[in-house]
């Protein structure tokens, strides 16, 4: 775009953020190829006895300029804004980045572009968003950025290239009163070359599960990687820190809002400090240095580190008051080296954003299903297998899957899965398949009737710790099997689910409780029920 | 609570989010609200209810502020009238409901007033040289007959017909009746019978005379109600004081420094006034302006009355723009002197009407727990005039308020 174009651009702008009432002036510094650069002054409304010192307690000016970046892509891209290089940082919505940048506020509680674009006119969106920016000001003035009636807003992180997915309320249940840490183990993938930088070149995804990984000398496995086109993967860890109590005993809360300005390994033992998780931090990093004495491996190996930050009320949409800071930085083994991190306290360390790794909660609260008890599957064919997928998607925990059968081709055409030729086992394929819904079911390929006759394996089959099992094999053995079992030595509630007509009817059968009526007499009752010509279901059954 | 300003209307109520302040004459209204406040007052012009007046609507913004009752009706749980000159004054046939609240018409749709504010002395006060207005004859009768229902029914009256007497009237008149009495330099903090500490109130006038020749210096003006409201913000008492005098002049304002100056100055504080009579430059000196121009002198007593100010405190004129010309009030000299009050600060001295034709919004303060916070309206209200656009498509979309965010 020419620079002319650009200066048109940036003009317009003007023009319109000029007719805003809060904005006292504004100027076009540059343009170029790069695009535009302006500043706005803008007036900040606040209590009128901070007003008249010219400026808010914690530091924010009745009177803003504000930089406004217009990138080449402008208007089919927002501007960007940013505050003078000592704004205040101890807020919340603003932008996570180093102390290096200009401050950046967060305006918009959504996707800044369809925001900018919806009000169909440039000049509008541009209006618009210099009003957020005026209200946003004046929030930060007041110190209302966060609504505490409605929890603590966690710190802005969406926006990072860099992930970690982990189960966030399991890492919360592991912090106690006493303070401490704990490895969990994990997988990583890394893009970009080995002389790459993480926050610059270098992205970083980490899948922490919740196996806790204790650092051995001997234990060769811990770290591992592997290189293939042009990235690495491989295994390695993340600590998860929590807060040392006070010495009084007490819990340490920080009830103070930090930016995230981390960017250093420096930075992020000062914040670890500022959070009562120094100590902790400090002992991981002596034990992974005593780990690696000896050992070379030359390439950087990223590590995860998930700060506990204990916050004065629960976060927002959340029952627990600990808030997950994770952050990560690499280590690099080298022959000649005095440490794991090779440039110290300077070593680059990036703020990580947090995504719930799948599990039954996250996927319970996003399809807003009721909480069901754990489910045992009895026949995973093409009933068996969706049922078992559809309540692993509303959160349901799959305690076990029985079959017997192999996954043919022709079981594609109604099966939940879609496998290759030489699949293996129903059971097994359909367990792969529920593990990545964050589940991890036993797996039973005997067959039903004699797994069901003998103790040993009907406690596989049907599990104490399920609430339901539910037989979908449409086998009439299997059917009485189950029902003639005693009371006793069943712990689940049983139900039966069939399809017929080619899928124009079902029923689902419920058992009553201590094992009366059985499935059979269920069964009995619905061909008693339609057993008259009239019925509409007795077409379907021949 | 929110204080909102408005212009060419009068009214004066009060309801449970604002106090609604408009008064003087073509002058821009004048609102002042905390939450859960509890007051209003209201005078609404003939020519405000002109649809093709170029005054903004008062009474409809009224209205749309107001919420109706079981029985479908608008109500204000109270209405002060400082003094029943017309430009204070009218509309309130038009516009309210005066009567037994049984007698309330859907087809009419008046507001109800469930509580009067009303001072027997400032009717007394009125002379056959100014008589009352149809408005403020309607006032004093509808007085009559919440205080005549009283008396008969005791603290028992119904919303709709209950009366609060701002201060004693003459010759033992209200003996009677004392426990709806507000007796000068008392403070009241209940309104329609609540009190949930959403404000206070001190009466500090109409004062009493004298001696037998000081009545003819207390009417008309002089007899204007003067309220210093303190009220909760964000759950916090006393977060904004708000100073009131009607038209009361500089007399007034002389005594009530000589009364109080010593021992009670804390009374007169205020975070916003609004000057006595539209800026008027009798309020604060006796000297004639036209006599004298600028060697006129300020009363020292009435100027030490009006600028008990506390930190950042902001005075707001209702009034027409204020200019150096005679057709006063508003006045110019006035002005400055009010300026001189707020250190010379001239971004702290607001005119309703100049602001009006500036920003086509009310002035409106909010008190927050924070403090006293001017509004700056919503970006739909903003962008109508700067863009000449009627309506967008948004809501503004505040980060830290309870609908800024979307729940996930």
């Amino acid at each position: 775009m020419a620079e002319e174009e650009f200066r048109s651009h940036g003009e317009q702008f003007l023009l319109a953020a000029r007719t805003h009432a809060e904005c006292r002036a504004g100027r076009l510094i540059e343009a170029d190829e790069e695009g535009c650069l302006i500043e706005l002054d803008l007036n900040v409304e606040m209590p009128i006895d901070y007003k008249v010192d010219g400026v808010s307690p914690n530091g924010v000016r009745t009177t803003e300029t504000v930089s406004v970046r217009l990138w080449p892509d402008y208007p089919w891209s927002p501007p960007s804004f940013y505050l003078r290089s000592d704004f205040p940082r101890d807020l919340p919505h603003l932008q996570p980045g180093p102390l290096t940048e200009l401050p950046r506020p967060c305006l918009i509680d959504g996707n800044p572009r369809e925001y900018f674009f919806q009000f169909g006119l440039v000049e509008l969106g541009v209006f618009h968003l210099v009003h957020q920016l005026v209200l946003w000001l004046q929030r930060a003035a007041e110190r209302t950025l966060i609504h505490h009636g409605r929890g603590w807003e966690p710190t802005l992180r969406r926006d990072l290239s860099s992930v970690v997915a982990v189960d966030a309320e399991a890492c919360r249940a592991a912090v106690d009163h006493n303070g401490g840490y704990r490895l969990l183990k994990a997988r990583f993938f890394r893009s970009g070359s080995d002389n790459s930088l993480i926050g610059r070149d270098a992205r970083i995804w980490l899948n922490v599960s919740q196996e806790h990984v204790p650092l051995k000398r001997d234990d060769n496995k811990l770290f591992m990687r592997r290189q293939q086109n042009g990235a690495s993967s491989g295994d390695t860890i993340c600590c998860l820190i929590w807060p040392d109590k006070l010495p009084s005993g007490g819990d340490f809360v920080a009830g103070s809002y930090m930016p995230e300005t981390v960017d250093t390994y420096g930075g992020l033992l000062a914040r670890a400090v500022e959070l009562h998780c120094g100590r902790a931090l400090r002992v991981f990093l002596d034990n992974l240095e005593r780990c690696f004495k000896g050992f070379d491996l030359e390439a950087p190996i990223p590590i995860g580190i998930i700060l506990c930050a204990r916050r004065p009320c629960p976060l927002v949409g959340s029952q627990s008051n600990i808030e997950l800071l994770p952050y990560a930085f690499e280590i690099r083994a080298m022959k000649q080296r005095s440490s794991l991190l090779s440039t110290g306290d300077n070593e680059p360390v990036v703020p990580v954003m947090q995504i719930d790794a799948t599990n039954t909660t996250l996927l319970r609260n996003v399809s807003g299903a009721p909480l069901v008890p754990p489910v045992a599957m009895i026949g995973c064919g093409s009933v068996g297998s969706k049922m078992a997928m559809h309540l692993a998607r509303s959160g349901a925990t799959i305690s076990v899957v029985s079959d017997n059968g192999s996954l043919r081709p022709h079981n594609m055409a109604r099966h939940a899965l879609a496998r290759a030729e030489y699949a293996s086992s129903k059971a097994s394929e359909l367990a792969k398949e529920l593990e990545q819904l964050g589940q991890s079911p036993a797996v039973q390929q005997g067959d039903a009737v004699t797994d069901l006759a003998a103790r040993e394996t009907r406690k596989i089959v049907l599990p104490r710790e399920a609430g339901y099992a539910i037989n979908t094999t449409a086998s009439l053995s299997v059917r009485e099997a189950l029902s003639a079992l005693a009371a006793k030595d069943i712990k689940p509630r049983l139900a039966e689910a069939a399809l017929f007509g080619r899928g124009d009817g079902g029923f689902l059968l419920v058992e009553g409780s201590s094992h009366n009526p059985t499935l059979s007499d269920l069964v009995a009752e619905l061909y008693a029920s339609i057993i008259s010509p009239f019925h509409s279901l007795r077409r379907l059954l021949r | 609570m929110d204080l909102i300003f408005k212009r060419n209307k009068n009214v004066q109520v009060f309801g449970k989010r604002h106090l609604y302040v408009v008064e003087g004459r073509n002058r821009a209204t004048d609102c002042v609200s905390a939450d859960d406040a509890v007051a209003f007052h209201l005078v609404i012009r003939g020519d405000a209810d002109d649809e093709d007046h170029e005054m903004p609507n008062v009474a409809e913004d009224l209205r749309g502020r107001l919420k109706r009752d079981d029985a479908g009706r608008l109500y204000v749980d109270g209405f002060l009238s400082s003094h029943p000159h017309s430009d204070h004054i009218t509309g309130l046939r038009n516009h309210f409901h005066l009567g037994p609240p049984r007698e309330w018409k859907e087809k009419d749709d008046k507001i109800l007033i469930r509580e009067m504010w009303s001072s027997p002395v400032v009717f007394r006060r009125a002379d056959a040289e100014e008589p009352l207005g149809d408005d403020a004859k309607a006032w004093a009768k509808e007085a009559r007959r919440r205080v005549k229902l009283f008396r008969e029914k005791g603290s028992s009256t119904d919303e709709g017909d209950r009366i609060l007497i701002l201060g004693e009237d003459v010759d033992g008149k209200t003996d009677d009746i004392l426990d709806i009495v507000i007796k000068l330099n008392e403070t009241l903090d209940a309104c329609n019978c609540v009190a949930d500490g959403a404000f206070e109130a001190r009466l500090l006038a109409p004062l009493p005379p004298e001696d037998e020749n000081d009545e003819e210096t207390l009417r008309h003006n002089q007899s204007s109600v003067i309220l210093r409201f303190s009220l909760r913000g964000g759950g916090i008492s006393d977060r904004c004081r708000y100073l009131t005098g009607g038209d009361a002049e500089v007399e007034i304002w002389k005594r009530l420094w000589k009364s109080h100056g010593k021992t009670n100055s804390d009374w007169l504080t205020y975070d916003i006034l609004m000057p006595p009579h539209h800026c008027s430059w009798r309020s604060l000196s006796s000297d004639r302006w036209s006599d004298l121009g600028e060697k006129v002198k300020v009363d020292s007593n009435a100027r030490n009355a009006l600028s008990q100010t506390r930190k950042g405190a902001v005075i707001v004129a209702s009034c027409k723009p204020i200019k150096a010309d005679d057709d006063n009030p508003p006045h110019e000299r006035a002005k400055r002197e009010y300026v001189d009050i707020l250190d010379d600060d001239a971004d702290r001295f607001f005119c309703t009407d100049e602001y009006w034709a500036e920003k086509e919004l009310a002035l409106t303060f909010e008190v927050k727990s924070s403090g006293i916070v001017r509004k700056i309206g919503s970006a739909a209200a903003l962008a109508a005039p700067a863009l000449g656009i009627s309506s967008t498509a948004s809501h503004a979309r505040p980060h830290g308020s309870e609908q800024g965010r979307r729940d996930k």
